[in-house]
């Protein structure tokens, strides 16, 4: 089996400089939308956009990794296929992880929302900027 | 002492063993939470655990004990205080291979005495370096003054893990005064 | 005080080799005779092992003309007649373990028995005592290389800087008596061990006197005791006793306090003390620097703990502990 060399391990400054933009549009284009962060499948903070400031998003992005990969070893047990985020859903606000499939550096988006957010515009905007994300990663 | 949930936690450095020793034990495949692992200066590994790795015995009337593996980095160490909570004990593994494995044995046992103070510990990767002595770390117990059972191990061997499971409950067999059947000779 | 020992000489053999000969002689001696590894340039060879394709060297030659004694080539390659040792060559790979046997009766010990066996005198001439003194230069870090041997001959070289020590692969589950005695160690005993692995020093000490039923203890019956850390045990078979009379200890606790509540024979938690002794593991102390408690019938009908004690016991019945 091949295996990546180690230098290669984190996500090139290009493959990031895509992924931030991607989190940008969807901050800039989606109201509601008041922070999206983008971290490595193994809980480090990539990159982040934001209109509020979360002080702890080190840690944030600690345990989204840590849900994200219980939750996939959750589908794995129930049998489920090609679920990719989780949105939590509480009185004063949303959240949603989705899973970014990237082949070589898997990744985390982390969106944070008002509870007003036009959720399935959000989603099919987070599914775009997943697979855009994804496609550059293979190329 | 109350035991909520049958459970015993392996907490421990990165690549020191916690995933292969649940491994070891476990009768079902064990509930693996794995991420690509991007921090090598940690470690090299191309895996690494990010939530909560599940695995199960059976006793014989049925009562089930679950063995929870910990992510080692601190970065995770939200889910240790949780996961520890009426847990049997803990045993903590830690890799001799690392440069700083005493201060690592130092902070971790820090950290987990406080969730719960039935632990073992298990030094790994032995082989792997034969230029650090092995008694430094008896030698920091006696120092510190400390009654938790330390013993040199491979995580992958079922006889060793279970020598952990042993000594946590021998810990607590004698601090319940627990009188063991056929103990008349050894 | 003499013992007999006879020097075994090898000669070009792997220590893969080596040491699947050298137990298996060992254990087909060990209750005669004592076993003595040497090299090819010892003055005294009982018998000689030796690498076939060596045996016609110069040296060997000469050595063997010189001195007469029994030896066996070693080959790797399978006899073209079948047999496992036919004249002086033993086959490998060793299929049955008779052949050799019967070769060595013949050859070696109906030899030794007939005449008389190398007397190998002691280091010292007097009676060694086992005790604080003994136990001290055992550990001594000064002492960095050490022999250690008994009547049936090396045990182990440890190094007390390392914290090391490296057996005699023959003698891997091995327990030893009053006979226990050390030395500085030689270059030519280097050869009496495998240097292939190497044991905690602390722990391989403390297990080889725990199986040692004929040491004699050094622990008094009225004594408290404390370890400084949990022995290892190498054992399945004595790790369960071995864990529980660690908890006790560990705490600082009475002897028959201790062997009460476990419901273990005095002999055995002494012979727990006396090994930690030996293996310079903890000291006796004095009542008030103990923690360990036995625990009241009162504690003990408590409905928690009766609840922990079933569980504990499924625990055990499941992992077969």
């Amino acid at each position: 089996m091949l295996s990546i060399p180690t230098q290669k391990r984190t996500a090139p400054t290009q493959l990031l400089q895509l992924a931030k933009s991607e989190a940008h549009n969807i901050l800039m284009n989606t109201r509601g939308v008041d922070f999206v962060m983008i971290c490595s499948s193994d809980g480090f903070e990539l990159a982040t956009v934001s209109h509020k400031n979360y002080h702890n998003t080190t840690k944030l992005a600690a345990v989204s990794s840590s849900i994200l990969a219980m939750v996939t070893a959750f589908l794995k047990e129930i049998q489920l296929t090609g679920c990719n985020n989780i949105t939590l859903d509480a009185d004063n606000g949303k959240a949603i992880l989705t899973a970014i499939p990237a082949v070589h550096h898997p990744m985390v988006m982390v969106t944070l929302s008002n509870k007003e957010v036009l959720l399935g515009q959000l989603l099919y905007s987070l599914k775009k900027a997943s697979q855009i994300i994804a496609e550059a990663d293979g190329e | 002492m109350i035991i909520q949930q049958y459970k015993i936690v392996f907490a421990g450095s990165m690549g020191a063993g916690k995933t292969e020793a649940i491994k070891s034990l476990s009768e079902i495949p064990i509930l693996e939470t794995e991420a690509f692992n991007t921090d090598v200066q940690s470690h090299q590994k191309t895996q690494t655990t990010v939530g909560i790795d599940y695995g199960e015995i059976t006793l014989d009337d049925g009562i089930k004990i679950g063995l929870y593996g910990t992510p080692g980095q601190s970065r995770f160490d939200f889910i240790w205080s949780v996961i520890c909570e009426g847990a049997i004990g803990i045993i903590l593994l830690l890799d001799h291979n690392s440069p700083n494995s005493i201060d690592e044995l130092n902070d971790y046992l820090k950290t987990f005495k406080n969730y719960n103070d039935n632990i073992a510990i298990g030094i790994t990767h032995i082989d792997e370096n034969k230029e650090s002595s092995l008694q430094q770390y008896r030698n920091w117990i006696k120092a510190n003054e400390l009654t938790y059972p330390l013993f040199f191990i491979d995580a992958r061997e079922q006889e060793h893990i279970l020598m952990m499971v042993e000594s946590l409950i021998a810990s607590l067999e004698v601090k319940v005064g627990s009188v063991p059947q056929g103990n008349n000779h050894a | 005080m003499d013992r007999h020992c006879i020097n075994i000489a090898t000669s070009g053999l792997s220590s893969k080799v080596s040491d699947e000969l050298k137990i298996l002689i060992r254990n087909f001696i060990s209750n005669q005779y004592g076993i003595n590894w040497v090299n090819i340039s010892s003055n005294h060879i009982d018998l000689l092992l030796i690498n076939e394709n060596f045996f016609d060297s110069d040296n060997i030659q000469n050595i063997l003309q010189n001195k007469k004694f029994p030896y066996l080539k070693i080959s790797k390659t399978p006899s073209k007649n079948g047999y496992q040792i036919y004249e002086h060559t033993l086959y490998l790979p060793l299929e049955k373990v008779e052949p050799l046997l019967e070769w060595l009766q013949k050859n070696l010990l109906s030899f030794l028995n007939q005449n008389s066996v190398a007397i190998v005198p002691d280091l010292s001439t007097e009676l060694l005592i086992i005790d604080e003194q003994f136990i001290r230069n055992l550990h001594s870090p000064e002492n960095t290389k050490l022999h250690l041997f008994d009547d049936k001959g090396t045990l182990a070289i440890i190094d007390n800087r390392t914290q090391i020590a490296w057996i005699e692969p023959s003698r891997q589950k091995a327990h030893t008596n009053m006979s226990f005695k050390f030395a500085f160690a030689k270059t030519s005993d280097f050869t009496k061990v495998s240097r292939k692995k190497s044991y905690c020093l602390q722990d391989w000490l403390w297990n080889l006197i725990w199986c040692s039923k004929d040491f004699e203890n050094l622990a008094s019956v009225d004594g408290y005791f404390k370890i400084d850390y949990w022995p290892q045990p190498y054992q399945k078979e004595y790790r369960k006793v071995s864990l529980q009379l660690s908890a006790c200890f560990i705490q600082g606790a009475k002897i028959t306090d201790v062997a009460k509540q476990l419901n273990l024979s005095i002999d055995d938690v002494l012979r727990f003390v006396t090994a930690c002794v030996m293996a310079n593991n903890g000291r006796f102390v004095s009542a008030n620097k103990c923690s360990y408690a036995p625990s009241s019938h009162l504690e003990n009908s408590n409905i928690d703990n009766h609840f922990l004690k079933n569980f504990i016991g499924k625990i055990r019945r499941r992992f077969g502990l």
